[in-house]
């Protein structure tokens, strides 16, 4: 479209490019840190050591003890484990459901469509925490619930986003040239509307994960979550509110890792959409 | 907008009846019950008890009298606040949460709004790159990380506010503080973006050649235009607001219905759950639908669709 030389307005340049990939990087060093760092470490989660109880940062526990006198540097890499994995799975669950259900609503339009976005307004408009608080209390606290329970909830954004931009791209003249050179329904979705929206699958795909983490960890916090012996950066967070003003680095060090995890997966979740060309 | 009201009202009554029976089954299935606790009861008194609620009964006669009840406007006796009718817990401690929501509401738009605006003004210069970044901070401090570190600063350390309770004016600030500064992320962000594309606009462009007071151009042309996504995103946020301060009101031990609703899935007090899940099921709908109206009154051309 732009001719060499024709330099494009300031707006319009990509200016973040060059720094796009820190959110990525950060992510995978968090990731690596909770997955690898507990299998070389001399303390475990569980061991106790009650003689060495709340005790603050030291060379040998460097984020400090609980008061058990168990290691908070290897019980939050470890609890960061399982808040990644329960955003990666539930964030899975509802692409598994989202994504066929937009894409089908999408493409086949008419009748089905709005029998099947009735259906998710309806979904919609059910208080989400609620829901998810309920099922959690009511259905005992595996993580397999937990994240079916988000997943649950999560895969309504996902589907409405695959919709809208199906229904988009049907109307396109290839469409219609595929259809006449008599290609199925099935074969123009797989080759034809799936490509054209996995830039935007993409992006919500990522930025669903920090949304999960967070549903999770606020789940965790109201003891709602994952149960002890395990543990999640909400759990986690949990019990260093309680002694707060006494053993601030209880709640320090998690708060500190999960904020990051945060803002970095919600970058990575920017520089991708700047990357597809992703409209908010 | 009269017929689109009463034709999301008429909407509604499925999905209220969806989640009524959804939520009475999923209680029902759940293991334990409500009298069931450490120290077990004598089965005899424990029979006379749920005799007395109505518990001994078939689910389906259950279900049907509480349906019943229901339509009477009747949420039924708290099972866990003997002598509690539900809707009196409901009419108790409500207003506490909606205060709160709206204080928060309040500062989230207070903080919220100015920054987007000034960060689009100024895109791509330093308060652009400042104030963003910034934004993008808030949304990685949810309440119950921002909560704890407030009260550290504010209560423990310098000691100007109260940790907990919910008596004087000064107990509102940390909550509503705490849970609008999450939010304020958010819509800084949607003005932001809402307000750059319409400054972007023709019309912005020729009231500006007309000679109009540039305050005049972005508070009249540009910041109205602006403010439809921000008006959409609000209605779920007042609604998120109100409803859903479990986390805020447990640190702050704020008596909120939030609290309440907790203690109640907890405690499997069913008629409490089942009162305040189709309560704010109801809120929910007509803030949405409150929003939509609101929408229409700010553009129009949304009437058709």
């Amino acid at each position: 479209m732009h001719k060499p030389g024709n330099v494009l307005p300031k707006d319009h340049m990509p200016r973040n490019r060059k720094k796009s990939y820190w959110g990525l990087y950060c992510c995978l060093l968090i990731a690596a840190l909770c997955w690898l760092v507990p299998l070389f470490s001399s303390h475990n989660i569980q061991e106790t050591n009650l003689a060495k109880g709340a005790q603050a940062p030291s060379l040998e526990h460097w984020f400090g003890t609980d008061d058990l006198g168990r290691d908070l540097f290897i019980r939050t890499l470890a609890g960061g484990r399982v808040s990644i994995g329960v955003g990666l799975a539930a964030t899975l669950v509802a692409l598994l459901i989202g994504l066929p259900y937009g894409l089908i609503a999408g493409y086949y339009a008419g009748r089905i469509d709005s029998l099947m976005m009735r259906l998710v307004d309806v979904l919609y408009a059910l208080p989400f925490t609620i829901i998810v608080i309920l099922l959690t209390t009511l259905l005992g606290r595996s993580i397999a619930l937990l994240f079916i329970a988000i997943g649950a909830v999560e895969w309504l954004t996902m589907a409405r986003i695959v919709r809208a931009q199906t229904s988009a791209l049907r109307q396109n003249t290839y469409i219609s040239a595929a259809r006449t050179a008599g290609l199925s329904h099935r074969q123009i979705i797989r080759h034809h509307i799936l490509p054209n929206c996995i830039g935007t699958v993409i992006v919500y795909s990522v930025l669903t994960i920090p949304a999960v983490i967070l549903l999770e960890s606020t789940l965790s916090f109201l003891g709602l979550g994952i149960q002890p012996p395990a543990s999640s950066w909400g759990a986690l967070i949990s019990e260093g509110a309680r002694k707060l003003d006494v053993y601030p680095w209880q709640i320090l060090f998690p708060t500190a890792l999960f904020s990051l995890t945060l803002f970095a997966l919600n970058q990575l979740g920017e520089s991708l959409r700047t990357h597809y060309e992703v409209n908010e | 907008m009269l017929s689109i009201s009463l034709r999301r009202i008429v909407q509604a009554i499925p999905t209220l009846c969806f989640i009524a029976t959804a939520t009475f089954l999923l209680l029902r299935l759940a293991p334990g019950g409500p009298f069931d606790q450490e120290k077990a009861l004598a089965p005899e008194v424990k029979a006379q008890v749920e005799a007395f609620y109505g518990l001994d009964k078939p689910l389906w006669q259950q279900y049907l009298h509480y349906l019943g009840n229901l339509l009477q406007g009747e949420l039924g006796p708290s099972y866990k606040y003997a002598g509690w009718q539900v809707e009196h817990i409901i009419a108790q401690s409500f207003p506490v949460s909606l205060e709160l929501g709206c204080w928060a509401f309040l500062v989230a738009l207070s903080i919220g709004l100015p920054i987007g605006i000034a960060a689009a003004l100024n895109k791509g210069r330093t308060l652009d790159q400042l104030l963003m970044p910034t934004s993008a901070l808030g949304i990685c401090l949810p309440p119950f990380v921002l909560g704890p570190v407030l009260l550290l600063i504010f209560s423990s350390t310098c000691g100007w506010l109260n940790p907990l309770g919910w008596h004087s004016a000064g107990d509102r600030i940390l909550p509503a503080l705490t849970m609008g500064t999450f939010y304020a992320a958010f819509i800084a962000r949607l003005m932001r973006a809402s307000l750059l594309e319409v400054l972007q606009q023709d019309y912005i462009t020729s009231a500006h050649a007309k000679g109009l007071n540039p305050i005049r151009v972005i508070g009249l042309h540009a910041v109205r235009n602006a403010l439809h996504p921000v008006v959409a995103y609000l209605g779920p946020t007042l609604a998120g607001l109100i409803t859903g301060s479990f986390v805020i009101e447990s640190i702050f031990f704020v008596p909120g219905l939030g609290q309440f609703f907790v203690q109640a899935a907890f405690n499997r007090d069913y008629t409490l759950v089942m009162g305040t899940v189709l309560f704010y099921a109801i809120l929910i709908i007509s803030f949405n639908l409150l929003v939509d109206l609101i929408q229409i009154w700010l553009n129009p051309q949304s009437r058709d669709a």
